[in-house]
Protein backbone atom coordinates (compact mmCIF):
# COMPACT_ATOMS: atom_id res chain seq x y z
CA UNK A 1 0.00 0.00 0.00
CA UNK A 2 1.18 3.50 -0.80
CA UNK A 3 1.59 5.93 2.06
CA UNK A 4 1.35 9.68 2.20
CA UNK A 5 4.29 10.94 4.25
CA UNK A 6 4.48 14.27 6.08
CA UNK A 7 7.86 15.28 7.50
CA UNK A 8 7.90 18.14 10.03
CA UNK A 9 9.05 18.79 13.58
CA UNK A 10 11.82 16.28 12.82
CA UNK A 11 9.32 13.42 12.49
CA UNK A 12 7.88 11.31 9.67
CA UNK A 13 4.10 10.87 9.87
CA UNK A 14 2.15 8.58 7.57
CA UNK A 15 -1.36 8.02 6.23
CA UNK A 16 -2.79 5.41 3.88
CA UNK A 17 -3.41 6.47 0.27
CA UNK A 18 -6.92 5.59 -0.97
CA UNK A 19 -5.83 4.56 -4.46
CA UNK A 20 -9.07 2.69 -5.18
CA UNK A 21 -11.50 5.37 -3.99
CA UNK A 22 -9.62 8.34 -5.48
CA UNK A 23 -7.20 7.01 -8.15
CA UNK A 24 -6.90 10.24 -10.17
CA UNK A 25 -6.22 12.39 -7.12
CA UNK A 26 -3.68 9.91 -5.74
CA UNK A 27 -1.90 9.85 -9.09
CA UNK A 28 -1.79 13.67 -9.23
CA UNK A 29 -0.50 13.91 -5.66
CA UNK A 30 2.22 11.34 -6.31
CA UNK A 31 3.28 13.12 -9.51
CA UNK A 32 3.82 16.39 -7.60
CA UNK A 33 5.78 14.75 -4.74
CA UNK A 34 8.11 15.29 -3.03
CA UNK A 35 7.64 18.98 -2.26
CA UNK A 36 8.12 21.30 0.67
CA UNK A 37 5.44 23.71 1.78
CA UNK A 38 4.00 25.15 5.01
CA UNK A 39 1.18 24.16 7.32
CA UNK A 40 -1.62 26.69 7.60
CA UNK A 41 -4.30 26.32 10.28
CA UNK A 42 -8.00 26.38 9.35
CA UNK A 43 -9.82 29.41 10.67
CA UNK A 44 -13.32 28.41 11.72
CA UNK A 45 -12.87 24.92 13.20
CA UNK A 46 -10.48 23.15 15.50
CA UNK A 47 -7.94 20.58 14.42
CA UNK A 48 -7.86 21.16 10.69
CA UNK A 49 -4.58 22.00 9.01
CA UNK A 50 -3.87 22.34 5.34
CA UNK A 51 -0.87 22.95 3.12
CA UNK A 52 -0.69 24.70 -0.26
CA UNK A 53 0.54 22.54 -3.14
CA UNK A 54 1.10 22.74 -6.89
CA UNK A 55 -0.94 19.59 -7.52
CA UNK A 56 -3.13 19.67 -10.63
CA UNK A 57 -5.74 17.09 -9.70
CA UNK A 58 -9.09 16.20 -11.23
CA UNK A 59 -11.48 19.11 -11.74
CA UNK A 60 -14.25 17.36 -9.87
CA UNK A 61 -14.34 15.98 -6.34
CA UNK A 62 -13.51 12.37 -6.96
CA UNK A 63 -14.42 11.02 -3.52
CA UNK A 64 -16.64 13.67 -1.88
CA UNK A 65 -17.78 11.78 1.19
CA UNK A 66 -18.74 13.65 4.39
CA UNK A 67 -15.45 14.08 6.19
CA UNK A 68 -14.58 12.62 9.56
CA UNK A 69 -11.43 13.14 11.64
CA UNK A 70 -8.60 11.14 10.13
CA UNK A 71 -9.56 11.97 6.54
CA UNK A 72 -7.18 13.79 4.22
CA UNK A 73 -8.67 15.70 1.31
CA UNK A 74 -7.48 17.62 -1.71
CA UNK A 75 -9.17 20.82 -2.84
CA UNK A 76 -8.51 21.88 -6.40
CA UNK A 77 -9.54 25.53 -6.04
CA UNK A 78 -6.98 26.54 -3.39
CA UNK A 79 -4.76 23.59 -4.42
CA UNK A 80 -4.37 22.43 -0.84
CA UNK A 81 -4.12 19.17 1.05
CA UNK A 82 -6.36 19.30 4.11
CA UNK A 83 -6.06 17.09 7.21
CA UNK A 84 -8.77 16.65 9.86
CA UNK A 85 -7.56 15.24 13.14
CA UNK A 86 -8.47 14.70 16.77
CA UNK A 87 -11.80 15.74 18.25
CA UNK A 88 -13.53 18.02 15.74
CA UNK A 89 -16.37 18.32 13.25
CA UNK A 90 -15.33 18.94 9.62
CA UNK A 91 -17.60 21.37 7.80
CA UNK A 92 -18.31 19.47 4.62
CA UNK A 93 -17.36 16.87 2.07
CA UNK A 94 -13.88 17.24 0.66
CA UNK A 95 -12.23 15.05 -1.94
CA UNK A 96 -10.80 12.34 0.34
CA UNK A 97 -7.72 10.63 -1.09
CA UNK A 98 -5.89 9.42 2.03
CA UNK A 99 -6.75 8.48 5.59
CA UNK A 100 -4.95 8.15 8.91
CA UNK A 101 -5.41 5.00 10.95
CA UNK A 102 -6.37 5.83 14.57
CA UNK A 103 -2.74 5.36 15.61
CA UNK A 104 -1.42 7.51 12.75
CA UNK A 105 -3.99 10.20 13.54
CA UNK A 106 -3.00 10.26 17.21
CA UNK A 107 0.64 10.86 16.24
CA UNK A 108 -0.35 13.54 13.72
CA UNK A 109 -2.67 15.21 16.22
CA UNK A 110 0.10 15.44 18.79
CA UNK A 111 2.31 17.33 16.34
CA UNK A 112 -0.34 19.65 14.92
CA UNK A 113 -2.67 20.42 17.83
CA UNK A 114 -0.67 23.56 18.70
CA UNK A 115 -0.54 24.95 15.18
CA UNK A 116 -3.14 27.65 15.74
CA UNK A 117 -0.38 29.34 17.72
CA UNK A 118 2.44 28.14 15.44
CA UNK A 119 1.10 28.49 11.92
CA UNK A 120 3.46 28.34 8.94
CA UNK A 121 5.58 25.38 10.06
CA UNK A 122 7.50 23.92 7.05
CA UNK A 123 6.48 20.41 5.97
CA UNK A 124 7.76 18.06 3.28
CA UNK A 125 5.14 15.90 1.56
CA UNK A 126 5.96 12.64 -0.21
CA UNK A 127 4.37 9.39 -1.35
CA UNK A 128 6.23 6.22 -0.41
CA UNK A 129 5.68 2.49 -0.65
CA UNK A 130 4.84 0.76 2.62
CA UNK A 131 7.98 -0.61 4.27
CA UNK B 1 -41.97 42.24 -10.10
CA UNK B 2 -41.41 38.56 -9.20
CA UNK B 3 -42.09 37.17 -5.73
CA UNK B 4 -38.38 36.64 -5.27
CA UNK B 5 -37.58 40.24 -6.16
CA UNK B 6 -40.31 41.45 -3.78
CA UNK B 7 -38.82 39.33 -1.00
CA UNK B 8 -35.36 40.74 -1.57
CA UNK B 9 -36.70 44.29 -1.53
CA UNK B 10 -38.44 43.54 1.80
CA UNK B 11 -35.24 42.09 3.22
CA UNK B 12 -33.16 45.07 2.07
CA UNK B 13 -35.69 47.39 3.68
CA UNK B 14 -35.82 45.40 6.94
CA UNK B 15 -32.05 45.21 7.33
CA UNK B 16 -31.37 48.77 6.26
CA UNK B 17 -31.09 50.28 9.74
CA UNK B 18 -31.49 47.29 12.03
CA UNK B 19 -29.18 44.31 12.51
CA UNK B 20 -30.52 41.37 10.44
CA UNK B 21 -31.12 38.14 12.34
CA UNK B 22 -28.44 36.37 10.31
CA UNK B 23 -25.79 38.66 11.77
CA UNK B 24 -26.78 37.77 15.32
CA UNK B 25 -26.84 34.07 14.42
CA UNK B 26 -23.38 34.28 12.94
CA UNK B 27 -22.00 36.17 15.94
CA UNK B 28 -23.47 33.70 18.44
CA UNK B 29 -22.47 30.58 16.57
CA UNK B 30 -18.99 29.24 16.86
CA UNK B 31 -17.82 25.98 15.34
CA UNK B 32 -14.90 26.13 17.76
CA UNK B 33 -14.44 28.14 20.93
CA UNK B 34 -12.18 31.13 20.46
CA UNK B 35 -12.52 31.24 16.68
CA UNK B 36 -15.34 33.80 16.53
CA UNK B 37 -13.17 36.43 14.91
CA UNK B 38 -12.25 34.12 12.05
CA UNK B 39 -15.92 33.31 11.55
CA UNK B 40 -16.79 37.02 11.51
CA UNK B 41 -14.01 37.73 9.01
CA UNK B 42 -14.99 34.82 6.77
CA UNK B 43 -18.66 35.89 6.72
CA UNK B 44 -17.53 39.40 5.82
CA UNK B 45 -15.18 37.99 3.18
CA UNK B 46 -17.89 35.86 1.54
CA UNK B 47 -20.20 38.86 1.29
CA UNK B 48 -17.35 40.87 -0.20
CA UNK B 49 -16.74 38.10 -2.71
CA UNK B 50 -20.34 38.19 -3.90
CA UNK B 51 -20.59 41.95 -3.89
CA UNK B 52 -17.40 42.36 -5.89
CA UNK B 53 -17.92 39.48 -8.29
CA UNK B 54 -21.60 39.95 -9.12
CA UNK B 55 -21.14 43.59 -9.98
CA UNK B 56 -18.69 43.00 -12.91
CA UNK B 57 -21.05 40.35 -14.30
CA UNK B 58 -23.95 42.79 -13.94
CA UNK B 59 -21.96 45.42 -15.86
CA UNK B 60 -21.12 43.00 -18.67
CA UNK B 61 -24.80 42.01 -18.78
CA UNK B 62 -25.85 45.66 -19.00
CA UNK B 63 -23.45 46.13 -21.92
CA UNK B 64 -25.76 43.93 -23.98
CA UNK B 65 -23.04 42.37 -26.14
CA UNK B 66 -22.64 39.15 -24.19
CA UNK B 67 -24.00 35.63 -24.23
CA UNK B 68 -26.98 35.12 -21.87
CA UNK B 69 -26.27 31.51 -20.91
CA UNK B 70 -22.58 32.21 -20.30
CA UNK B 71 -23.45 35.04 -17.94
CA UNK B 72 -26.01 32.92 -16.09
CA UNK B 73 -23.38 30.21 -15.65
CA UNK B 74 -20.79 32.75 -14.46
CA UNK B 75 -23.16 34.27 -11.89
CA UNK B 76 -24.43 30.96 -10.57
CA UNK B 77 -20.92 29.53 -10.48
CA UNK B 78 -20.05 32.21 -7.95
CA UNK B 79 -23.29 32.18 -5.95
CA UNK B 80 -23.42 28.39 -5.40
CA UNK B 81 -20.15 27.93 -3.45
CA UNK B 82 -20.78 31.15 -1.50
CA UNK B 83 -24.24 29.93 -0.44
CA UNK B 84 -22.61 26.82 0.91
CA UNK B 85 -20.15 28.90 2.94
CA UNK B 86 -22.97 30.84 4.62
CA UNK B 87 -24.42 27.58 5.84
CA UNK B 88 -21.17 27.03 7.74
CA UNK B 89 -21.42 30.45 9.39
CA UNK B 90 -25.09 29.89 10.33
CA UNK B 91 -26.36 32.69 8.10
CA UNK B 92 -29.45 30.72 7.21
CA UNK B 93 -31.49 33.47 5.57
CA UNK B 94 -28.59 34.41 3.32
CA UNK B 95 -28.06 30.76 2.40
CA UNK B 96 -31.72 30.37 1.48
CA UNK B 97 -31.83 33.61 -0.53
CA UNK B 98 -28.74 32.66 -2.48
CA UNK B 99 -29.85 29.15 -3.34
CA UNK B 100 -33.17 30.53 -4.59
CA UNK B 101 -31.39 33.26 -6.52
CA UNK B 102 -29.69 30.53 -8.56
CA UNK B 103 -33.11 29.32 -9.63
CA UNK B 104 -34.23 32.88 -10.40
CA UNK B 105 -31.13 33.56 -12.50
CA UNK B 106 -31.56 30.30 -14.40
CA UNK B 107 -35.09 31.40 -15.32
CA UNK B 108 -34.09 34.74 -16.86
CA UNK B 109 -34.94 34.88 -20.56
CA UNK B 110 -33.14 38.07 -21.55
CA UNK B 111 -30.07 40.11 -20.66
CA UNK B 112 -32.38 42.79 -19.20
CA UNK B 113 -34.13 40.42 -16.80
CA UNK B 114 -30.78 38.85 -15.88
CA UNK B 115 -29.26 42.25 -15.12
CA UNK B 116 -32.25 43.17 -12.95
CA UNK B 117 -32.08 39.87 -11.01
CA UNK B 118 -28.33 40.01 -10.46
CA UNK B 119 -28.59 43.60 -9.33
CA UNK B 120 -31.26 42.97 -6.72
CA UNK B 121 -29.29 40.00 -5.33
CA UNK B 122 -26.18 42.14 -5.27
CA UNK B 123 -28.06 44.93 -3.44
CA UNK B 124 -29.24 42.42 -0.82
CA UNK B 125 -25.63 41.32 -0.40
CA UNK B 126 -24.53 44.96 -0.10
CA UNK B 127 -26.99 45.42 2.77
CA UNK B 128 -25.71 42.28 4.52
CA UNK B 129 -22.10 43.37 3.99
CA UNK B 130 -22.73 46.66 5.77
CA UNK B 131 -24.64 44.89 8.55
CA UNK B 132 -21.74 42.49 9.19
CA UNK B 133 -19.31 45.41 8.97
CA UNK B 134 -21.20 47.39 11.64
CA UNK B 135 -21.04 44.40 13.99
CA UNK B 136 -17.24 44.45 13.93
CA UNK B 137 -15.41 46.52 16.57
CA UNK B 138 -13.03 48.12 14.08
CA UNK B 139 -11.45 50.79 16.24
CA UNK B 140 -10.54 48.53 19.16
CA UNK B 141 -9.44 45.75 16.82
CA UNK B 142 -7.16 48.07 14.85
CA UNK B 143 -5.49 49.14 18.08
CA UNK B 144 -5.02 45.55 19.26
CA UNK B 145 -3.70 44.45 15.87
CA UNK B 146 -1.13 47.24 15.84
CA UNK B 147 -0.04 46.26 19.35
CA UNK B 148 0.31 42.56 18.48
CA UNK B 149 2.12 43.26 15.20
CA UNK B 150 4.96 45.06 16.98
CA UNK B 151 6.39 41.72 18.10
CA UNK B 152 5.03 39.44 15.39
CA UNK B 153 7.38 37.99 12.79
CA UNK B 154 5.63 35.98 10.04
CA UNK B 155 7.01 32.44 9.62
CA UNK B 156 7.88 33.05 5.96
CA UNK B 157 9.91 36.21 6.56
CA UNK B 158 13.24 34.42 7.01
CA UNK B 159 15.23 35.04 3.85
CA UNK B 160 12.73 37.55 2.44
CA UNK B 161 14.08 40.66 0.78
CA UNK B 162 12.64 43.97 1.99
CA UNK B 163 12.45 46.50 -0.81
CA UNK B 164 9.38 48.25 0.52
CA UNK B 165 11.22 51.47 1.41
CA UNK B 166 12.94 51.79 -1.95
CA UNK C 1 4.62 29.41 -23.03
CA UNK C 2 3.90 33.17 -23.14
CA UNK C 3 6.00 35.75 -21.29
CA UNK C 4 3.22 36.45 -18.76
CA UNK C 5 2.84 32.72 -18.09
CA UNK C 6 6.58 32.36 -17.52
CA UNK C 7 6.56 35.35 -15.20
CA UNK C 8 3.64 33.95 -13.20
CA UNK C 9 5.47 30.63 -12.77
CA UNK C 10 8.59 32.46 -11.55
CA UNK C 11 6.54 34.51 -9.09
CA UNK C 12 4.71 31.45 -7.74
CA UNK C 13 8.02 29.70 -7.18
CA UNK C 14 9.64 32.76 -5.56
CA UNK C 15 6.76 33.29 -3.13
CA UNK C 16 6.22 29.66 -2.29
CA UNK C 17 8.20 29.51 0.97
CA UNK C 18 9.32 33.13 1.41
CA UNK C 19 7.20 36.23 2.07
CA UNK C 20 6.69 38.09 -1.25
CA UNK C 21 7.79 41.72 -1.30
CA UNK C 22 4.23 42.89 -1.86
CA UNK C 23 3.19 41.50 1.53
CA UNK C 24 5.84 43.56 3.31
CA UNK C 25 4.87 46.64 1.30
CA UNK C 26 1.24 46.18 2.23
CA UNK C 27 2.03 45.63 5.92
CA UNK C 28 4.25 48.71 6.11
CA UNK C 29 1.90 51.01 4.26
CA UNK C 30 -0.48 53.05 6.48
CA UNK C 31 1.43 51.83 9.50
CA UNK C 32 1.21 55.21 11.19
CA UNK C 33 -2.52 55.74 10.66
CA UNK C 34 -3.70 53.00 12.98
CA UNK C 35 -5.65 51.29 10.21
CA UNK C 36 -3.14 48.60 9.34
CA UNK C 37 -5.58 45.86 10.36
CA UNK C 38 -8.18 47.03 7.86
CA UNK C 39 -5.61 47.19 5.14
CA UNK C 40 -4.41 43.66 5.86
CA UNK C 41 -8.00 42.41 5.91
CA UNK C 42 -8.94 44.03 2.60
CA UNK C 43 -5.82 42.69 0.91
CA UNK C 44 -6.74 39.22 2.24
CA UNK C 45 -10.35 39.55 1.08
CA UNK C 46 -9.31 40.68 -2.38
CA UNK C 47 -7.06 37.67 -2.84
CA UNK C 48 -9.76 35.36 -1.50
CA UNK C 49 -12.48 36.66 -3.80
CA UNK C 50 -10.27 36.67 -6.87
CA UNK C 51 -9.09 33.11 -6.30
CA UNK C 52 -12.72 31.98 -6.02
CA UNK C 53 -14.00 33.93 -9.02
CA UNK C 54 -11.19 32.97 -11.33
CA UNK C 55 -11.59 29.33 -10.42
CA UNK C 56 -15.27 29.41 -11.35
CA UNK C 57 -14.43 31.10 -14.64
CA UNK C 58 -11.67 28.56 -15.26
CA UNK C 59 -14.11 25.69 -14.77
CA UNK C 60 -16.62 27.24 -17.16
CA UNK C 61 -13.91 27.58 -19.79
CA UNK C 62 -12.88 23.97 -19.30
CA UNK C 63 -16.51 22.92 -19.73
CA UNK C 64 -16.32 24.33 -23.24
CA UNK C 65 -19.96 25.45 -23.48
CA UNK C 66 -19.50 29.17 -22.92
CA UNK C 67 -18.83 32.12 -25.16
CA UNK C 68 -15.14 33.01 -25.47
CA UNK C 69 -15.54 36.79 -25.66
CA UNK C 70 -17.99 36.89 -22.75
CA UNK C 71 -15.60 34.89 -20.59
CA UNK C 72 -12.73 37.21 -21.49
CA UNK C 73 -14.90 40.17 -20.46
CA UNK C 74 -15.95 38.79 -17.07
CA UNK C 75 -12.50 37.43 -16.16
CA UNK C 76 -10.80 40.65 -17.29
CA UNK C 77 -13.24 42.74 -15.29
CA UNK C 78 -12.55 40.70 -12.14
CA UNK C 79 -8.76 41.03 -12.58
CA UNK C 80 -8.88 44.77 -13.29
CA UNK C 81 -11.05 45.43 -10.23
CA UNK C 82 -8.60 43.71 -7.88
CA UNK C 83 -5.63 45.30 -9.65
CA UNK C 84 -7.08 48.68 -8.77
CA UNK C 85 -7.52 47.67 -5.10
CA UNK C 86 -3.98 46.28 -5.02
CA UNK C 87 -2.68 49.71 -5.99
CA UNK C 88 -4.30 51.28 -2.93
CA UNK C 89 -2.83 48.51 -0.73
CA UNK C 90 0.63 49.14 -2.16
CA UNK C 91 0.77 45.64 -3.58
CA UNK C 92 2.49 46.89 -6.66
CA UNK C 93 3.56 43.57 -8.12
CA UNK C 94 0.05 42.14 -7.84
CA UNK C 95 -1.35 45.26 -9.46
CA UNK C 96 1.07 45.03 -12.37
CA UNK C 97 0.59 41.29 -12.85
CA UNK C 98 -3.19 41.58 -12.86
CA UNK C 99 -3.38 44.48 -15.28
CA UNK C 100 -1.04 42.68 -17.67
CA UNK C 101 -2.85 39.37 -17.26
CA UNK C 102 -6.20 41.03 -18.01
CA UNK C 103 -4.67 42.46 -21.18
CA UNK C 104 -3.23 39.05 -22.11
CA UNK C 105 -6.71 37.47 -21.93
CA UNK C 106 -7.58 39.35 -25.12
CA UNK C 107 -4.97 37.38 -27.02
CA UNK C 108 -6.44 33.97 -26.15
CA UNK C 109 -7.71 32.27 -29.30
CA UNK C 110 -9.90 29.60 -27.76
CA UNK C 111 -11.44 28.49 -24.47
CA UNK C 112 -8.60 26.07 -23.78
CA UNK C 113 -5.99 28.79 -24.01
CA UNK C 114 -8.15 31.09 -21.90
CA UNK C 115 -8.59 28.37 -19.26
CA UNK C 116 -4.81 27.88 -19.05
CA UNK C 117 -4.14 31.57 -18.52
CA UNK C 118 -6.93 32.05 -15.98
CA UNK C 119 -5.69 29.04 -14.00
CA UNK C 120 -2.15 30.39 -13.98
CA UNK C 121 -3.29 33.76 -12.65
CA UNK C 122 -5.51 31.98 -10.12
CA UNK C 123 -2.52 29.91 -8.89
CA UNK C 124 -0.49 33.10 -8.46
CA UNK C 125 -3.37 34.58 -6.45
CA UNK C 126 -3.56 31.38 -4.35
CA UNK C 127 0.11 31.84 -3.48
CA UNK C 128 -0.47 35.46 -2.50
CA UNK C 129 -3.52 34.51 -0.42
CA UNK C 130 -1.49 32.03 1.62
CA UNK C 131 1.37 34.52 1.98
CA UNK C 132 -1.01 37.17 3.37
CA UNK C 133 -2.66 34.61 5.65
CA UNK C 134 0.71 33.64 7.14
CA UNK C 135 1.48 37.32 7.83
CA UNK C 136 -1.44 37.56 10.28
CA UNK C 137 -1.12 36.66 13.99
CA UNK C 138 -4.43 34.75 14.07
CA UNK C 139 -4.15 33.35 17.56
CA UNK C 140 -3.25 36.59 19.35
CA UNK C 141 -5.69 38.79 17.47
CA UNK C 142 -8.51 36.27 18.01
CA UNK C 143 -7.96 36.48 21.76
CA UNK C 144 -8.16 40.27 21.56
CA UNK C 145 -11.39 40.05 19.53
CA UNK C 146 -13.03 37.83 22.14
CA UNK C 147 -12.16 40.32 24.89
CA UNK C 148 -13.37 43.31 22.90
CA UNK C 149 -16.62 41.60 21.91
CA UNK C 150 -17.64 41.16 25.54
CA UNK C 151 -18.51 44.85 25.84
CA UNK C 152 -19.24 45.70 22.23
CA UNK C 153 -22.83 46.40 21.17
CA UNK C 154 -23.25 46.98 17.41
CA UNK C 155 -24.86 50.33 16.61
CA UNK C 156 -27.66 48.69 14.60
CA UNK C 157 -28.76 46.29 17.35
CA UNK C 158 -31.33 48.63 18.89
CA UNK C 159 -34.73 47.29 17.91
CA UNK C 160 -33.33 44.11 16.35
CA UNK C 161 -35.17 40.86 17.02
CA UNK C 162 -33.11 37.98 18.33
CA UNK C 163 -34.49 34.66 17.14
CA UNK C 164 -31.25 32.81 16.91
CA UNK C 165 -31.83 30.68 20.02
CA UNK C 166 -35.30 29.59 18.92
Amino acid sequence: MKKLKFTFHGKDLYADMLTEEAPLTCEAVEKACPFTTRWVHAKIVYNEVFCPTTIEGPKFRENPIPNVPGDIGFYDLPQCICCWHGDMKPLGAGNVFARFTPEQMAAFHEETVGMWEETGCPVTVDVVEEV
Amino acid sequence: MSEFTKELERRIDAGWLTEPQDVRRMLKHSAAEGRNMAQHIYAYMDLWLLQESLYPIYRVTMGGNADLDTLKAAANGIIGPAANNFRATKMEDTTSVLYRSITAISGCDSLESLAATIRVVQRFINMMFYAVDLAFPWDAMCQEYSRVMKDFVPPHRAGAVDVSDQ
Amino acid sequence: MSEITKELERRIEAGWMVEPQDVRRMLKHNDDMGRSFSQWLYAYMDMSQLQEILYQHYQLCLGGKVDLETMKAVAGSAMNTVASSARSNKMEDVMSVLYRSAAALNGCKDLEELADLIRKVQRFINMMFYAIDLAFPWSEVSKAYNEIRKDFVPPHRAGAVDVCDL
